[in-house]
């Protein structure tokens, strides 16, 4: 097997789980009744961007906003070899195969950023020209200065990611971001005024550089695990939107961090040391520092609050908010089951009496605090919004 | 009366389909009992099926009254969101443990086991051998009369193990009893009072190691001999 015919492989079996992942959620249904209509309504739509002018809404947007626009989407996107955790036993070793793959990667990442570049520029193009009064040269120098920003933050990428510590990462990607963001700004105010010859060469120079540098990272297996980090993301990257989105998948957070914020050096939250407090305290500090059961329960609440404000008809609140206490009951009682009970440690406990008696308390405790908040917000939010007189159109 | 009466006709996952069948024996005060076998024997179901925890069961596994007991399992299980002594204080809690007898106690284990400077960091973010030791301390703490540990040396550094025989043996002197999984049968051969060889879902031999020898017919043959002998013999007919 050649490399190419490796990195075929590789690529049709990413492009097969993509489209396994998208499956996933998008059933027959969905196709029919949500993605076919986006599509055929998006493209009629861009159409009339083309035929019937800009729409009005574009009037408060300024041209700046579209090279931020760029900028933002010039962050996405990364080098992806296909390699994979296994290749640390077999392909490792066999030299050709293993840095054939990474360079069809390599050319392939550039040659997929550019064309996502270009799909990105034709979908922003009817702005520019149409609404801006911008000319396709403007574009075309927009396009090469975009895909120069994304192939030097490919590259910037695969630096921070070197970065051990998570604070460390974190502060180094938001200064970079920030000090790119005052680059692309200085180019904006050269390509709006015309200058495209400077435009053009700080683009190619950019571009060149960061594919220049990154090519002989390309035969280094040191960085290996670097790397397959970088991979591993990209590749669920669809994945893990698909699950960010879904509202039926509760997420589960990973804990990174060796000591917890809250209640630090284990401190205890009952002083008095009966079993019924055992399981309370277990619950609650599982609860707090696990972000994703105190934001599905504020999301909850939230959600209720805004529909409460909204819907207008009384009896329509009534049936929302009965909705709400059913709802939230129910979560309440799951969210115990999972946090205690399908968990081997605390599971041993389920038969004690001590179980049942803090699981009616604190599931009681929460539906409670639950009722007051919605109750406090959903009155306040009424309170204001009928304060507020809108002007008759 | 014996700590633990194991009475197994068969288990498994489903009805109709066990995985292990005839599996008899018993467990006396202040007794280890190694229980041993190649991959895939049985042994995991054999300690599954004692905790209550297969899916179907013909037979059963009687603790003695009220005897509390402790499970050690392979893999280390712990809270991502609790620190280790928040761990061992839910476990204080619900088992009613005297808070100052506690307290004393489990620092004493903690600086036995070298854990004490990490008490309170995430077990989640510990190396294997740190985990096995803290699921260690979270079952001596409660003092329980019968221990059933699954493969306890694996991932434990030399002096860790040695901390781990050193308390196992603390513990039989109280009259405790314990059955212990593992692969490890030299170390097995030290210390076990018997041994329950499990092969192909069923208990293949039993006893000490010269009953086992005997019922291989391998006289003074090491454990580890009987073992081969057993596993491969069985597997071959």
């Amino acid at each position: 097997m050649t490399s190419f015919q490796l990195f075929r492989r590789r690529l049709t079996q990413d492009w097969l789980f993509q489209i396994r992942t998208f499956r996933s959620i998008a059933d027959w249904t969905i196709w029919l009744y949500l993605i076919i209509p986006t599509i055929v309504v998006s493209i009629f739509i861009y159409r009339s961007w083309w035929i019937d002018g800009a729409p009005t809404w574009m009037a408060w947007m300024p041209v700046s906003f579209i090279f931020l626009l760029g900028y933002f989407f010039s962050w996405t996107g990364a080098y992806r070899f296909y390699t994979d955790e296994a290749d640390m036993v077999f392909l490792i070793k066999k030299d050709s195969l293993f840095y054939g793959l990474r360079k069809w990667g390599f050319f392939y990442s550039l040659i997929f950023q550019a064309m996502n570049t270009l799909v990105v520029v034709i979908a922003l193009l009817p702005f520019l020209i149409q609404y801006s009064q911008l000319t396709f040269k403007h574009a075309f120098y927009y396009f090469f200065f975009l895909l120069a920003m994304k192939y030097f933050v490919m590259y910037l990428k695969f630096y921070l990611k070197k970065i051990q510590s998570k604070m460390k990462r974190i502060i180094v990607t938001i200064l970079a971001f920030i000090l790119l963001s005052w680059f692309a700004k200085i180019i904006s105010f050269l390509w709006i005024s015309g200058n495209f010859g400077i435009v053009i060469i700080i683009s190619m120079v950019v571009g060149f550089v960061s594919t220049y540098f990154y090519y002989p990272l390309v035969k280094k297996k040191s960085l290996f695990s670097i790397e397959l980090a970088i991979e591993q993301e990209e590749k669920l990257k669809l994945l893990q939107a698909i699950h960010q989105m879904s509202f039926d998948i509760e997420k589960t957070k990973v804990y990174s961090r060796k000591k917890p914020w809250l209640f630090r050096n284990s401190k205890r939250i009952f002083k008095k040391r009966t079993s019924r407090n055992g399981f309370l305290e277990l619950f609650i500090k599982v609860f707090i520092r696990n972000t994703s059961y105190i934001l599905t329960y504020m999301q909850i609440c939230s959600a209720t609050v805004a529909a409460l404000i909204i819907v207008p008809p009384i009896w329509m609140k009534v049936i929302i908010f009965i909705g709400f206490l059913l709802m939230m009951w129910i979560w309440l009682g799951i969210t115990w089951e999972r946090v205690v009970l399908s968990h081997p440690f605390s599971k041993k406990y389920q038969g004690y009496d001590a179980y049942f008696l803090a699981r009616n308390w604190a599931i009681g405790v929460l539906f409670i605090c639950a009722i007051l908040v919605v109750g406090l917000f959903a009155g306040s939010g009424y309170f204001l919004v009928n304060q507020i007189s809108f002007p008759q159109v | 009366m014996s700590l633990l009466t194991v009475d197994i006709k068969q288990a498994g996952y489903e009805k109709e389909k066990s995985v292990i069948q005839d599996i008899q024996f018993s467990l006396e005060k202040g007794e280890l009992i190694g229980l041993i076998g190649p991959n895939g024997a049985g042994k995991s179901t054999t300690i599954k099926t004692i905790l209550g925890l297969m899916g179907f069961v013909e037979g059963e596994a009687v603790f003695q009254q009220e005897e509390k007991y402790a499970y050690i399992p392979e893999r280390p299980i712990f809270y991502d969101e609790l620190t280790l002594w928040e761990h061992l204080d839910f476990v204080a809690a619900v088992e009613q443990l005297d808070q100052k007898e506690y307290q004393q106690h489990v620092v004493e284990l903690l600086h036995l086991f070298k854990l004490y400077d990490v008490a309170h960091q995430l077990p989640s973010t510990f190396s294997k051998g740190m985990q096995q030791k803290a699921m260690l301390i979270l079952a001596l703490i409660t003092k329980p009369s019968v221990y059933i540990i699954d493969e306890p040396f694996i991932g434990l550094d030399p002096s860790a193990v040695k901390m781990l025989l050193t308390s196992i043996e603390e513990e039989r002197k109280r009259g405790v009893g314990i059955i212990m999984s593992t692969h490890v049968l030299d170390t097995a051969e030290k210390v076990c009072d018997r041994f329950l060889l499990v092969n192909e879902g069923k208990l293949a031999a039993s006893g000490t190691l010269q009953e086992i020898q005997q019922q291989c017919g391998l006289e003074d043959a090491s454990l580890f001999d009987c073992f081969y002998h057993i596993s491969e013999g069985q597997n071959n007919d």
